[in-house]
């Protein structure tokens, strides 16, 4: 059965950047409707089970992956997109890499433009410091290594309000403690008229005579179009470059789906003689930023903790055969940390017929040597704070007991699944940037080809942000949100 | 490159070395499966097999959400193990002993990047299997979901 919806502004997914753009389109009087491709999720039904999570929470079931298989790429879908089951870090991008945007992609005074939008989300989401009696020892061992080797390090900030520190986030909250999009921006999107649609997935764009018209797709009763004055694409970094290239828009320096970056990252374990207990609790209170700096390209790692379940630490842990298992029986005792990277190898986006994305990224030699240098960083760590042994993830694994080993990692020539790599984090796509030859959108999220047609999610980053990108998103959703609103208010 | 390049392709070599040594539409997936969650993660003491936490219908679970390319590259990834097995070691998998599944599985991980491929995504694959189980936490002093119980 095919179902016709009329509306003001259309708005394609639901996550971190959908969300506060409805929200704030709403908020001006416009009829809104938000498209979202996943279910809406009650938390009480969460299970806290790999088994039934990832395939509820996870695009793909969180078997998403780039086109040669080599880096794991995990995203949300569902009402609240990722936010549903991110980590809830909280941090702005740096000041001297905005300005790099402001100067480099011709974006003059986007710094200044974004800063009340980010006080106004970091209100909204109630973005706090992780107390220290939260603090849990596996993040508590990144601090005492690091400050041993005299090394940067410190708190972070997070979205979270009741919650009980269960540790289950990457499979959602049961207890409903996350301020996300699902929580925050859209319950306020509907208290002011916007209409939230689980299951209708958009494969197209529709336009005509040089403006967007609306959007069609596949719903649960079949396929549905929906007509509209404006259009927002928020279906994250590989979701709406999809969209973009399967409908064909307008694209003559053939921008759309460039500029991917994806910060990924490796695991580093640790075994401690004293149990650890890495899966409870809040996941990540603290990080080590020795490596890190938003634009100097010697420093392009960033460490912090991680841990999972026993599914995911399985397939974690380096080696198989009964070295594997026996790793897996110190589960207990073992901390672990992720080198992740402020990348600057760009991959692409490309497009099935049907709007699926995928996605073209390979690690330049700059990224690896970076990888290896943060596997060095977090082995060091690990060393410091006691780890009797620290397990490499290299394709033959290796064991480090020692500084002096650890401090070699820092040469070891890294390739594709040496190590395996995951990410969490696709950005770019659809950039922002002054000059159409060069980006998508400009600093509005205005699609540099349609003046109907915004972008409001990650996509739009024309750099790795070297940061959780979350807290950007929705400022980004909430001032394209504002933006869209005054353009379409004034039609 | 692409994933069809890539996947289909290591695919593709495991199958067509093979044929000759073991037809690959005739493979036991389940069989396959639990060898490997025996060679990937042999049990200590007390801890389950593959067997014993039914792990083929968790990996049936878990693929029957999978796209379906991804559902059809998974189940490939267990027939080329196998016949895999057969060109290079002259036995199929899952007639190797323990020790000869995970040398086969060794060399595919120390390989090139197609066999790291195949090597990698079956070490997922078992994980996911596996791991899930709630008998298999109790060696792991892992104490299962936390809804239903008070906060720690
Ligand atoms: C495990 C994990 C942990 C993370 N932890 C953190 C963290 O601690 N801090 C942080 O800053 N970031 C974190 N992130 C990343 C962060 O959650 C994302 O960067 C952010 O949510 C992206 O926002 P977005 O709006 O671009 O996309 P999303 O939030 O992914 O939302 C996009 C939505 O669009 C929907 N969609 C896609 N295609 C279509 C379509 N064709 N039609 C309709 N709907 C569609 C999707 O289903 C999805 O719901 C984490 C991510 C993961 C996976
Ligand atoms: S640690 Fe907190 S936010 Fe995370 S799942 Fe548990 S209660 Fe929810």
């Amino acid at each position: 059965m095919s179902v016709h919806i009329d509306c003001d502004v259309v708005v394609v997914g639901s996550g971190a950047g959908g969300g506060p753009a409805a929200s704030e389109l709403a908020r001006a009087g416009l009829d809104v409707v938000v498209l979202e491709m996943g279910d809406k999720h009650d938390p009480k039904t969460f299970t806290q089970r790999e088994e039934d999570m990832f395939p509820r929470l996870f695009q793909d079931a969180a078997s998403r992956t780039t086109a040669d298989r080599s880096i794991q790429v995990l995203q949300g879908k569902g009402v609240g997109g990722s936010t549903v089951h991110n980590l809830n870090l909280c941090k702005r991008v740096d000041d001297e890499l905005l300005d790099v945007w402001e100067r480099e992609h011709g974006l003059p005074g986007l710094r200044m433009a974004l800063a009340p939008h980010y006080a106004v989300v970091e209100q909204r989401i109630e973005v706090s410091e992780v107390p220290w009696d939260r603090v849990t020892r596996n993040n508590r061992l990144l601090r005492v290594g690091a400050e041993a080797l005299g090394w940067k390090h410190g708190p972070l900030k997070h979205n979270r309000k009741g919650c009980i520190g269960s540790g289950f986030c990457e499979l959602g909250c049961a207890y409903d403690a996350k301020m996300n999009s699902a929580r925050v921006f859209l319950p306020d999107a509907e208290l002011h008229g916007a209409r939230v649609l689980p299951g209708h997935r958009v494969t197209r764009v529709t336009t005509a005579l040089g403006r967007a018209t609306g959007v069609v797709g596949e719903g649960p009763t079949g396929e549905f179009s929906v007509r509209a004055r404006g259009v927002v694409l928020s279906a994250s970094a590989t979701g709406s470059s999809a969209i973009v290239l399967a409908s064909g828009l307008p694209d003559p320096w053939r921008q759309a789906g460039r500029g991917l970056h994806l910060h990924p990252g490796a695991t580093v374990g640790g075994v401690f003689p004293d149990p650890v207990d890495g899966w409870k609790g809040i996941p990540q209170s603290w990080e080590c930023t020795e490596f890190l700096h938003p634009t100097d390209p010697d420093r392009r790692v960033w460490l912090v903790p991680v841990f999972g379940h026993p599914v995911g630490v399985g397939s974690m842990l380096p080696g198989i055969g009964a070295s594997a298992t026996k790793r897996m029986a110190s589960f207990r005792h073992i901390a672990a940390m992720t080198p992740m990277l402020h990348d600057t190898s760009v991959g692409r986006i490309e497009a099935t017929r049907d709007a699926r994305p995928i996605i073209q990224y390979q690690s330049n030699e700059a990224d690896l040597r970076m990888m290896a240098k943060g596997m060095m960083g977090a082995a060091r760590i690990l060393l410091a704070a006691g780890a009797t042994e620290v397990l490499i993830p290299t394709s033959r694994p290796r064991i480090i007991t020692a500084h002096d080993q650890a401090k070699a990692l820092a040469n070891v020539a890294l390739g594709p699944l040496d190590p395996p790599l995951a990410a969490v984090h696709p950005m770019g796509g659809l950039c922002m940037g002054g000059d159409p030859k060069r980006s998508s959108c400009d600093a509005t999220g205005l699609y540099h080809q349609l003046p109907n047609l915004w972008v409001a999610d990650g996509s739009l980053f024309p750099t790795s942000t070297g940061v959780p990108p979350q807290l950007s998103i929705y400022a980004f959703g909430h001032l394209v949100g504002q933006a869209a609103a005054a353009a379409l208010e004034n039609k | 490159m692409n994933r069809r390049t890539f996947l289909f392709g290591a695919l593709g070599a495991g199958a067509l070395t093979a044929i000759g040594a073991v037809p690959f539409a005739l493979v036991d997936e389940d069989a396959v499966l639990l060898a490997a969650i025996d060679a990937i993660f042999p049990p200590l003491e007390g801890m389950p097999t593959g067997a014993e936490v039914d792990a083929a219908a968790a990996f049936r679970r878990y693929i029957a959400n999978l796209p379906t390319r991804t559902r059809f590259e998974a189940r490939g990834l267990l027939r080329a193990i196998e016949v895999g097995a057969a060109a290079t070691t002259g036995s199929r998998f899952t007639v190797l002993d323990r020790d000869g599944r995970t040398v086969f599985l060794e060399g595919l991980l120390d390989g090139v990047f197609p066999q790291r491929l195949l090597a990698n995504g079956l070490k997922q694959v078992c994980a996911v299997a596996y791991w899930q189980h709630p008998r298999t936490w109790t060696a792991l002093a892992y104490d299962g979901p936390l809804v239903g119980r008070s906060a720690p």
